[in-house]
């Protein structure tokens, strides 16, 4: 299906992408499933021909209390992200925020090992993610519930760096990932 | 039959800014939309500004509700047409915000609801989260759409938005 | 070799008339999450709730994080006979007004609980984050949506859609 017209609005140097007749949009570019498990699961060599990423994961901590789910853009381990969330644990509504943080975070979605079976769940948006003149904000939708106790979150994190992101790393906060852990990678094409 | 998101148009704002990012002519085949925006306003004084939609021209017949974080607490509203929220001048150089606007039944002869998740980031401990509730009481079926600064009179260099259509 | 799209349309339906419970049955293992999107209208202002299986156990929970246009908070039902996605964000009388988007993630798996994330909306009442939990390791193959609980009177009236998306990942 084609575009028949666009409008500029006198907008100087803008950009409009033409429609192909390659309409698959949203693709997969890797997945770990763990069999066992595994401190990290990374991904290295992200293509740089998508728009946007998308990362789906449902996770389990391996310790006696719930984890974040954490991650780092190509390698850097500096203070140079920020993050923050806005989230709900059945009590009451809470926001909160950090700056020169090492590290960026999905709150509380790694479930504890405490609760047989329960694993938590996050969707992870990157926008932009190879555009050069950019730093790198994310916005994540995510939580845990274990029929005792939960938490759901909006969180976001920004990497203070324009370089395109070519690997992710992503981690618990203490403990590893448990089986059946699960991180897929999706690109969503120019 | 399996059926796919389809990239409708993306629009990057370039170096003179744009007091507006528009999409016309939207094609009618398709069921649902998602518009994703990454951007920054050149709002003065503040980290963000919320970002305004408009269908079909029209301005008129928007409500919702607004929950949102600030990065110290949080608390809901009214809105009308906000439907993102993007950085501003005193964030963080070269942040941007990322929103999510999501559409379902755009071409309907009902009232339209919209879904909005967004985010900006600033290398500070305030930067604001929302969620939005949005109604355009109107049953024409949206054929273009618009979103501009709500303060800020023009969305800065490198801002973007992609629209997808999903059937 | 043709390619296999990722974000696949499984089913859809638009109510023309009155339902008491709207059923997605036989859904393919073959996906990896589920995505549902919803607009509902019912003829009593009342919440989306779901099973999945046709199960009335006891195995359904949830956290809502919600914003009323005034009051922004949290609330919490465990061990439950019926999961539920809405709680401001509910649907009304009036067609287009509500919409829920629902992310069901690792919906085969059947060696793990059902985690659910949804946003739920409506402009006039309320915005809904929740995450749901069904404590079951079955695969979902069947999912079921009522208004005003499974047991109640209330329907789903003309002009309520639900569409039913599977999201294939990649490979490991």
């Amino acid at each position: 299906m084609s575009i028949t017209r666009l409008t500029t609005n006198g907008l100087t140097g803008t950009k409009y992408d033409t429609v192909s007749a390659d309409n698959y949009y949203m693709e997969p570019i890797a997945t770990t499933l763990l069999a066992s498990s595994q401190a990290t699961i990374s991904f290295t060599n992200i293509p740089q021909n998508y728009k946007h990423l998308q990362v789906r994961a449902f996770g389990k901590s391996t310790t006696t209390s719930d984890q974040d789910l954490r991650w780092q853009y190509n390698g850097d381990t500096s203070a140079s992200y920020s993050i923050h969330y806005l989230l709900g644990n059945g009590s009451g509504a809470f926001a909160a925020g950090a700056a020169n943080n090492t590290l960026i975070r999905a709150n509380s979605t790694l479930v504890r090992s405490t609760y047989t079976s329960v694993y938590g769940a996050v969707v992870i948006d990157i926008l932009d993610y190879a555009n050069p003149y950019k730093n790198k904000t994310s916005r994540h939708l995510g939580g845990s519930e274990n029929n005792t106790s939960g938490q759901i979150i909006l969180d976001s994190g920004c990497w203070y760096n324009t370089a395109p992101i070519t690997s992710i790393l992503f981690y618990p906060s203490s403990g590893n990932f448990d089986t059946y852990s699960r991180i897929s990678l999706y690109g969503l094409k120019a | 039959m399996a059926l796919q998101i389809y990239k409708i148009a993306t629009v990057e704002v370039g170096s003179a800014g744009a007091s507006s990012i528009d999409f016309a002519s939207i094609p009618q085949g398709y069921t649902d939309l998602k518009l994703v925006v990454c951007g920054r306003s050149n709002r003065a004084s503040s980290v963000f500004d919320d970002i305004l939609i408009s269908f079909n021209g029209s301005t008129s017949s928007f409500t919702g509700r607004e929950l949102y974080g600030n990065g110290a607490s949080a608390a809901s509203i009214t809105t009308a047409r906000a439907a993102s929220i993007a950085t501003a001048s005193t964030a963080t150089t070269n942040a941007f915000g990322n929103s999510e606007i999501y559409v379902p039944n755009y071409t309907s002869a009902n009232y339209k609801s919209f879904s909005v998740d967004g985010v900006q980031e600033t290398n500070a401990t305030t930067a604001y989260a929302i969620m939005i509730a949005g109604l355009w009481s109107n049953t024409a079926a949206i054929t273009s759409l618009s979103l501009s600064p709500s303060v800020g009179t023009s969305f800065d260099q490198y801002s973007t938005a992609t629209l997808y259509g999903i059937l | 070799m043709a390619k296999t799209a990722t974000y696949s349309l499984i089913a859809s339906t638009t109510l023309t008339g009155t339902a008491a419970q709207i059923d997605f049955n036989s859904i393919p293992g073959t996906f990896t999450d589920l995505v549902m999107v919803i607009t509902g209208v019912s003829n009593s202002n009342d919440n989306i709730f779901y099973r999945f299986n046709g199960s009335s156990s006891a195995f359904y929970s949830r956290t809502d994080l919600y914003g009323t246009g005034t009051t922004a908070s949290s609330i919490r039902a465990s061990s439950q006979t019926q999961g539920r996605l809405t709680n401001y964000g509910y649907p009304s009388t009036t067609v287009g007004e509500q919409n829920t988007i629902w992310h069901i993630m690792d919906y085969a798996n059947t060696t793990t609980y059902k985690t659910s994330l949804c946003r739920s909306n409506r402009a006039s009442s309320g915005v809904d984050a929740m995450v749901n939990l069904f404590s079951s390791t079955s695969a979902i193959t069947s999912i079921s949506l009522a208004t005003n609980t499974f047991t109640g009177t209330a329907n789903w009236q003309s002009g309520t859609t639900a569409k039913l998306y599977g999201i294939q990942a990649g490979s490991n």
